[in-house]
C-alpha cells in the first residue's frame, strides 16, 4: 500500500511514476511529483520505481483562467 | 545571402571585433555593446562567438512589424518602429540578439562585415549561404 | 468600410472639448484623472494625490475610491451619479514583462446593485495612461449616444456626437479605429471601447476594449465581461471611448529602474520560449487548454452544473479547438506579451444572425467561452461554440453569464417549469444549439424571451416563480449566481475551499480571486479548515494584486519555471512572486516585499468588503451560495456519481449507505456539506479579520491603515 497525495492506493511489482500517474488518471500538463519527499524529475517518471510504503505527492500547479 | 561565419577554433579572444563593433554602432567601446560577442566557455572547453545567422525567428514574434528581412537577406530591426519589448530576445534561438541594460532597444548583427576585417585570426569571415 | 468611416467623419459634432499638456509619466504614474460629466458636459482634470498612491495603489485600488466618494447608498446602478471608472495602474504599459496591459473598470453594477470590478486587456489602458492619465471617471448620462475622444498626441478631450450604428461591437471599433488614425500604418495607435445592442437590452452587457492587430490588419477585442459594465456604459449613451497616442517606446512608463525591468522581462520570455509549449500550450491554444484536462477531472460543467464532465466533451476538446485557432501569430493584448494567449478562428463564417454568410474574425474561444456557452449547456459543437462567442462579443454581452444563464434556462425547460409558449417557441433542452443560438440573438437584439432571459439568474428566479409557477426553492438550488452574478464555469462541489473561492468573494463568483481545486481536491494539500482559509485569504489577496497594477494574472501560473520544482511552496510560483516584486520596485522606485505585496491588497480588499456594506451588501447572507454549487442536488446528480458519494457517505459523515433510499443519502450530504461550508466562512471569516457576519473590524482596518471617518461610520453600523 502507498500513499498519494493522501489516498490509499495499492501497490504492484515495478510500479513506475509514470504507471502510477496513469493509473490515477492524472493527466495534466503539470505536475510535480514527491516521492517520500523528494522530487523526482519529469525526464525519470518512466524508470523511477516507487517503492512499496511510498508516501507520494503529486502536486497539480494551479492554473486556472 | 551573407552572414558572418565563424571558425571558433582560430579565436583568441582578442576582442577586436567587438571594439569594432561597439565603438562604430554606440560610439564607445564596451563588449556587451556589440552585436558579436565572443566568450570562453563555461567548462573552459574553448570559446563561442555569438553572431546572428541572420534566421528571421524574431520576425515573426515582433508585436510591431518591427523586423524584418532585407532583400539582400539580412534581418533587420527599425529602431523607430521598436517598443523595446525584448521578445525577440527571448526567442533567439542563438542568444545573437542582444540587449543592454543603458539601451531601450535591442541590437543584432546586420553583417556589415567590420568586425571581419579587423579579425587577426580569420576566426570570423563573411559567408555566402 | 471607408463610405461609412467618411460619413462618420462628416457628422461629428463636437459637444465639449478640453485642452491639457499631457503630464509626464514619473515612475508609472501620470498624477492626473481625467473626470468626464456626461450630464453636465463637463470635462476636468483632477490631482492623484499621494495617499491615493500609498494606499490604494492604481487600477481596482483607484476605481473604489473614486466610485467610493462619487455614489451615496442609495444609489442605483442607472442613477446618473453612478461612475464608471477605468484605471490601468502603476506598471501597466510596461513592454518588456508579459501581461502587462490591463485596465481595471469598476462601477455600480445592475446585476448585484453593488461594487462590480473587471479586468480587460487591449492597448487602451496604456495608451491612456501615457496620453496623461491614470484614471478615466465618467459621471453623469447623455441624451444622445456620444463617443468621447481623448487625444494623448495633442492634449485634446472632446466630447461628440458621431453618426455610427452602436450595435455590433467589432464593427464599430473597426470603424472608429479607421476615423481616428490618420494612415494603415497609425490604426495601432488607437484603442476603442465600446459595447454593443445586447448591452442595451440585458443587464450583462460588456466592455470590448480593442487591440489593432497589424498582421491581421483587424481592430481585436478584449472584454470587461462580468457584472454588465456594458450595460451601464450604453445607459449613459456612451458609444465608445477612443484614445489615440502615438509614441509607444520602452520606456513611455518612465520606470525607475528600467534595466531590472528589462532583466525579468527577458528571463520569462526565455521562460516561455523553452517551456511553454510542453505545459500549458498558451500560446497554442490559449485558456482553451483547460478544455481537455478539466473534462478529464470531472470539473467541466455540463449541464448547469450537475456534472464535471461528458462523453461527447470531445468535440470541443483543447485540440479541437486548437485546430480552428490561426497559429505562428504573437496574439498578446498587450504588446511584448511573450505568452500570448488571445487566440483568433480566422475567415469564420457564421450560419445565422445578421452576419451570415460574412467573413468574420472570432477572438477566441477561451475555455469559460466553451465550457459555458458549450458543455455547460450540453452543446459540444465548436462551430456554435466559436458563433455563440462571436455574437456574445459584437453584441455586448458576457460570454460566461450568458451560459450559465442559459444553462439554467434549460434546466427549467426540461424540468418543466418552462415551456414552448413561454419561450416564443424555443425548445431550450439542453443540447439544442439551435435554440440556444436563437435566443443569443433574441438577447443581443432585445426581442423575444431574450428580453427576460438578459435579466440574469437572480431576476429569471423570481420572474420564473412569480409568473409560471416555477418552484422557488428548486430554482434557488440550481441557479447559479452568487450576490446576483452568474458562476463562471469550473465545477467545485468537489472542492469545499473552492466554494469558498467562488462564493466568500466581494464581486460574485468569478474564479479570479482563488482557484484552489487541484490544491484541495486533487493534490490534497488542504486537509483541514486552517489551511484552506489560509489559501482563502492569501490567493484572493494575491491576485487582488494584478488588478491594482494593471497586470494580467495568466504569466504568473500558466507558464512555470525551473526552480519551482525544488520550491517549498509550488503552488505559490515562488520565483514569480519575486519577478512582480522586483517590477514594482523597478517602477516605482519604493522598496517593498512580499509581505507588502498582500497589504497593498488587503488594504483594498477590505475597502472594497466595507463598500458594499454601504451599499447594503457585504454581510454573511449575501456570501451564501446555491446547493448546486456545494453538491448534488437531484437524485440524478447522486447517481450519477453514486460510487463516490456513498464512499464519502461511509468514510466522511460517518453514515453507511446501505439500504438507503437516493432521496435520503442525497438529504444526508446536504445537511454535511451545507454544514461545512458555514464552518469555512467562520474560519475563513476569522482569518480575513472579520466579524461572524462578515464585517472587516474596526482593529484590523485599523491596522491596515484604511480607517477613514467614514469608512469606521460605514462598519460601525454592524458592530
Amino acid at each position: 500500500m502507498i500513499t498519494v497525495n493522501g489516498n490509499q492506493i495499492e501497490w504492484e511489482e515495478d510500479l513506475t511514476v509514470e504507471s502510477l500517474l496513469k493509473k490515477m488518471n492524472y493527466t495534466f500538463p503539470k505536475i510535480v511529483v514527491r516521492v517520500n519527499g523528494k522530487v523526482v524529475e519529469q525526464k525519470k517518471w518512466t524508470v523511477f520505481k516507487v517503492p512499496d510504503e511510498a508516501e507520494v505527492q503529486a502536486h497539480h500547479l494551479i492554473a486556472g483562467g | 545571402m551573407n552572414i558572418v561565419g565563424t571558425n571558433v577554433k582560430e579565436c583568441t579572444l582578442c576582442g577586436a571585433c567587438e571594439t569594432t563593433c561597439s565603438t562604430f554602432y554606440f560610439k564607445e567601446d564596451k563588449r556587451h555593446k556589440s552585436a558579436i560577442q565572443v566568450e570562453e566557455l563555461a567548462d573552459k572547453q574553448g570559446t563561442a562567438i555569438k553572431v546572428c545567422n541572420q534566421c528571421g525567428d524574431c520576425i515573426e514574434v515582433c508585436p510591431v512589424l518591427a523586423i524584418r528581412r532585407t532583400k539582400s537577406g539580412v534581418v533587420l530591426i527599425n529602431k523607430k518602429l521598436c517598443v523595446g519589448c525584448f521578445n525577440c530576445v527571448g526567442v533567439c534561438p542563438t542568444g545573437t540578439m542582444f540587449w543592454h541594460e543603458d539601451l531601450t532597444e535591442p541590437f543584432k548583427c546586420i553583417a556589415c562585415a567590420r568586425c571581419t576585417k579587423e579579425c587577426p585570426t580569420e576566426a570570423i569571415f563573411m559567408q555566402e549561404v | 468600410m471607408s463610405g461609412v468611416v467618411e460619413k462618420m467623419r462628416a457628422s461629428r459634432k463636437v459637444l465639449a472639448e478640453y485642452k491639457y499638456k499631457p503630464a509626464q509619466i514619473e515612475r508609472g504614474y501620470a498624477g492626473k484623472t481625467l473626470y468626464v460629466n456626461l450630464s453636465t458636459k463637463n470635462i476636468e482634470s483632477k490631482d492623484v494625490t499621494q495617499q491615493m498612491k500609498d494606499i490604494f495603489i492604481g487600477g481596482k485600488g483607484f476605481g473604489l475610491w473614486y466610485l467610493w466618494n462619487a455614489v451615496k447608498p442609495e444609489t442605483k446602478w442607472n442613477d446618473p451619479e453612478n461612475e464608471i471608472v477605468i484605471s490601468p495602474g502603476p506598471i501597466a504599459g510596461i513592454t518588456q514583462y508579459p501581461g502587462s496591459g490591463k485596465s481595471l473598470v469598476v462601477t455600480l453594477s445592475p446585476l448585484t446593485n453593488s461594487v462590480m470590478d473587471s479586468n480587460v486587456g487591449g492597448y487602451f489602458g496604456p495608451y491612456f495612461k501615457f496620453s496623461g492619465w491614470d484614471a478615466l471617471e465618467i459621471q453623469g448620462k447623455a441624451d444622445k449616444d456620444v463617443v468621447l475622444f481623448i487625444d494623448g498626441d495633442n492634449g485634446r478631450v472632446t466630447i461628440e456626437e458621431v453618426d455610427l450604428d452602436p450595435s455590433a461591437s467589432h464593427l464599430l471599433s473597426e470603424q472608429l479605429t479607421e476615423l481616428m488614425a490618420e494612415s494603415e500604418q497609425d490604426r495601432k495607435n488607437v484603442s476603442v471601447v465600446s459595447s454593443g445592442s445586447g448591452a442595451e437590452h440585458t443587464r450583462v452587457g460588456i466592455l470590448n476594449f480593442s487591440f489593432y492587430d497589424l498582421r491581421r490588419k483587424a481592430a481585436r477585442l478584449k472584454q470587461a465581461g462580468r457584472g454588465g459594465i456594458g450595460t451601464v456604459f450604453r445607459d449613459k449613451k456612451v458609444a465608445a471611448l477612443v484614445v489615440k497616442f502615438s509614441s509607444l517606446s520602452g520606456k513611455s512608463n518612465n520606470p525607475a529602474d528600467p534595466a531590472k525591468i528589462a532583466r525579468t522581462g527577458v528571463k520569462i520570455t526565455r521562460e516561455i520560449n523553452k517551456f511553454d509549449d510542453a505545459q500549458f500550450r498558451m500560446r497554442q491554444i490559449g485558456t482553451a487548454n483547460l478544455m481537455t484536462p478539466m473534462n478529464d477531472y470531472d470539473l467541466l460543467p455540463v449541464h448547469n452544473f450537475k456534472y464535471g464532465s461528458h462523453k461527447d466533451a470531445v468535440g470541443i476538446s483543447s485540440e479541437v479547438l486548437r485546430s480552428r485557432f490561426t497559429q505562428k501569430m504573437p496574439d498578446g493584448c498587450w504588446v511584448g506579451c511573450a505568452l500570448s494567449c488571445c487566440k483568433a478562428v480566422d475567415d469564420f463564417v457564421p450560419k445565422t444572425g445578421p452576419f451570415k454568410g460574412k467573413k468574420v474574425i472570432v477572438d477566441g474561444p477561451e475555455y469559460e467561452n466553451a465550457a459555458g456557452l458549450g458543455s455547460n449547456c450540453g452543446i459540444f459543437d465548436p462551430d456554435y461554440v466559436i458563433e455563440a462567442n462571436f455574437y456574445c462579443d459584437t453584441y455586448g454581452i458576457d460570454t460566461i453569464s450568458t451560459g450559465t444563464i442559459i444553462a439554467f434556462i434549460m434546466e427549467c425547460y426540461e424540468k418543466g417549469i418552462l415551456n414552448k409558449e413561454i419561450t416564443g417557441g424555443l425548445e431550450l433542452n439542453f443540447g439544442n444549439a439551435e435554440a440556444a443560438m436563437e435566443l443569443i440573438h433574441q438577447m443581443g437584439q432585445g426581442s423575444g424571451f431574450g428580453k427576460i432571459a438578459g435579466q440574469g439568474v437572480r431576476r429569471l428566479k423570481k420572474i420564473f416563480a412569480e409568473e409560471y409557477g416555477g418552484d422557488p426553492v428548486f430554482m434557488q438550488d440550481i441557479g447559479m449566481e452568487n450576490k446576483g452574478l452568474e458562476y463562471s464555469q469550473y465545477q467545485a462541489k468537489e472542492s469545499l475551499a473552492q466554494q469558498g473561492g467562488y462564493a466568500l468573494t466581494n464581486k460574485g463568483p468569478q474564479h479570479d480571486e482563488a482557484w484552489l481545486i487541484f490544491m484541495d481536491m486533487v493534490n490534497n494539500q488542504l486537509p483541514t479548515f486552517e489551511k484552506k482559509a489560509e489559501a482563502l485569504h492569501y490567493f484572493p489577496m494575491f491576485r487582488t494584486w494584478f488588478g491594482l497594477q494593471g497586470l494580467c494574472k495568466l504569466p504568473w501560473n500558466d507558464i512555470i519555471p525551473e526552480s519551482n520544482a525544488t520550491s517549498d511552496s509550488p503552488e505559490k510560483i515562488p520565483e514569480h512572486v519575486q519577478n512582480y516584486v522586483d517590477l514594482f520596485n523597478a517602477v516605482t522606485g519604493k522598496n517593498i516585499d512580499k509581505d507588502e505585496m498582500i497589504r497593498q491588497s488587503e488594504r483594498v480588499y477590505n475597502f472594497q468588503r466595507v463598500f458594499n456594506l454601504r451599499l447594503g451588501f457585504g454581510t454573511r447572507e449575501h456570501d451564501a451560495a446555491p446547493y448546486r454549487a456545494l453538491g448534488p442536488v437531484t437524485e440524478e446528480e447522486y447517481e450519477s456519481r453514486q460510487e463516490r458519494y456513498d464512499k464519502q457517505l461511509k468514510e466522511d459523515v460517518g453514515i453507511n449507505p446501505e439500504g438507503m433510499s437516493t432521496a435520503a443519502k442525497v438529504a444526508a450530504m446536504r445537511k454535511y456539506r451545507q454544514e461545512r461550508y458555514e464552518t469555512l466562512i467562520d474560519v475563513v471569516y476569522k482569518r480575513r479579520g472579520w466579524t461572524e457576519n462578515g464585517v472587516p473590524k474596526l482593529e484590523h482596518l485599523k491596522d491596515l491603515g484604511i480607517d477613514f471617518p467614514e469608512v469606521v461610520e460605514v462598519v460601525k453600523k454592524h458592530l
